[in-house]
């Protein structure tokens, strides 16, 4: 990773130690170059449960990501979803929208449309497991709504891709990751890592 | 420190017909991501991109190529699009119009300011056109010219550019 000046560089006068003092620091944070801009807020690790829910989210990021592995103890189709909180509620109503596209690895485009669906997709378990990223808008901002845009792949073989959201303007506060396949169950390995892009 | 660095941010907030995104590639970096966060179009309209070159001109040769997929969550249908040796990358993504209908972009570039390589992009937009109508919106797309190149140029297919956040990032090599 470099270090110091992007682009023009300036004619420097002084011997740099490369150690940065406070000043540097405060002076590089309030640019955006400090820590860069993938900021960690939370590692879930479900294992032996269906679903897991992440913690009240920070307010300070209007994009999160995630990336995740997860394996299962039984293979299934479209049943990685996910569920908002509102201000702490858990909304179970018919309200989410979606488009998901998967090309299977026998070449053929299958596609799940909805606009009343109680959840949302994150793709599916075939192979037992699958691995994928996801991006969410505007979570926390109650002026607009909630979407969000993923890329999976399962463990056999099969990419899935779709876009949607919450079309509500509320505040979402925390994400509820759920292996609709009940009674079955996340196993040991899997990881939901939660980012959020630093915001300046 | 985490390898995605910010290197611009641009705000809309007034009427434009195309946004700059000028200055940003170097060989700093080979990959950057651009999220475009709430854009707001007047019309229900898709977006379109050319590159910027070192010399701050925005290159309309025919040397555009792209490949678009979308399907909306109001009907089982997914639509191809695509185009060779055009004069723009037509199909970065779509949304709808006015304040309340934005699109959410994650855009990919891949190896702008090498000149010993194409220029790349993938892109991946939620977009909401209305409601209930929300899209899925994947696109890739090559300029096929080895000119190093500086910057993007966005800009609607019809009407203007009403608001929307541009953040883009350098991803660290290493």
């Amino acid at each position: 990773m470099p270090y110091g000046y992007l682009g023009e560089q300036p004619i420097q006068s002084k011997s740099n130690s490369g150690v940065f003092n406070t000043v540097d620091a405060l002076d590089l944070q309030s640019d955006g170059e400090w820590g860069g801009s993938l900021e960690h807020i939370e590692t879930l690790t479900p294992n032996g449960v269906n679903n897991i829910t992440c913690s009240v989210l920070p307010t300070n990021y209007n994009i999160i990501k995630i990336v995740y592995t997860v394996n299962v103890d039984s293979p299934a189709s479209n049943v990685f979803r996910l569920n908002f909180f509102e201000s702490g509620v858990e909304e179970t109503g018919n309200v989410y929208h979606y488009a998901q596209l998967s090309l299977q690895k026998t070449g053929s485009l299958a596609q799940s449309n909805t606009t009343s669906s109680d959840d949302l997709y994150l793709g599916n378990f075939n192979g037992n497991g699958s691995n994928g990223h996801a991006y969410f808008y505007n979570l926390s901002d109650n002026t607009k709504y909630s979407t969000y845009a993923y890329h999976v792949t399962d463990l056999d073989g099969t990419v899935y891709f779709g876009s949607g959201g919450l079309l509500q303007k509320s505040t979402v506060d925390q994400i509820k990751f759920r292996n609709a396949n009940a009674p079955k169950i996340f196993t040991s390995g899997s990881e939901i890592k939660i980012y959020g892009i630093k915001e300046l | 420190m985490s390898n995605i660095r910010l290197l611009k941010k641009t705000i809309v907030s007034s009427s434009v017909n195309s946004v700059n995104l000028d200055n940003i590639f170097s060989e700093d970096f080979d990959k950057y991501i651009i999220n475009i966060n709430n854009l707001h179009t007047s019309s229900a309209t898709y977006l379109h991109g050319r590159v910027i070159d070192f010399s701050g001109r925005s290159a309309n040769t025919a040397e555009y190529n792209y490949a678009t997929l979308y399907s909306p969550s109001t009907s089982t249908s997914a639509t191809e699009e695509r185009g060779v040796n055009k004069t723009e990358w037509e199909s970065l993504g779509y949304q709808g119009a006015g304040a309340d209908y934005n699109g959410m972009y994650n855009i990919t570039i891949s190896n702008p300011a090498d000149s010993t390589k194409y220029t790349f992009y993938q892109s991946h937009c939620v977009g909401v056109r209305s409601t209930p109508t929300v899209y899925l919106w994947k696109s890739v797309g090559m300029y096929s010219d080895f000119e190093a190149i500086g910057g993007l140029e966005l800009f609607p297919r019809a009407g203007t550019l009403d608001g929307g956040v541009f953040h883009v990032y350098g991803v660290g090599r290493n």
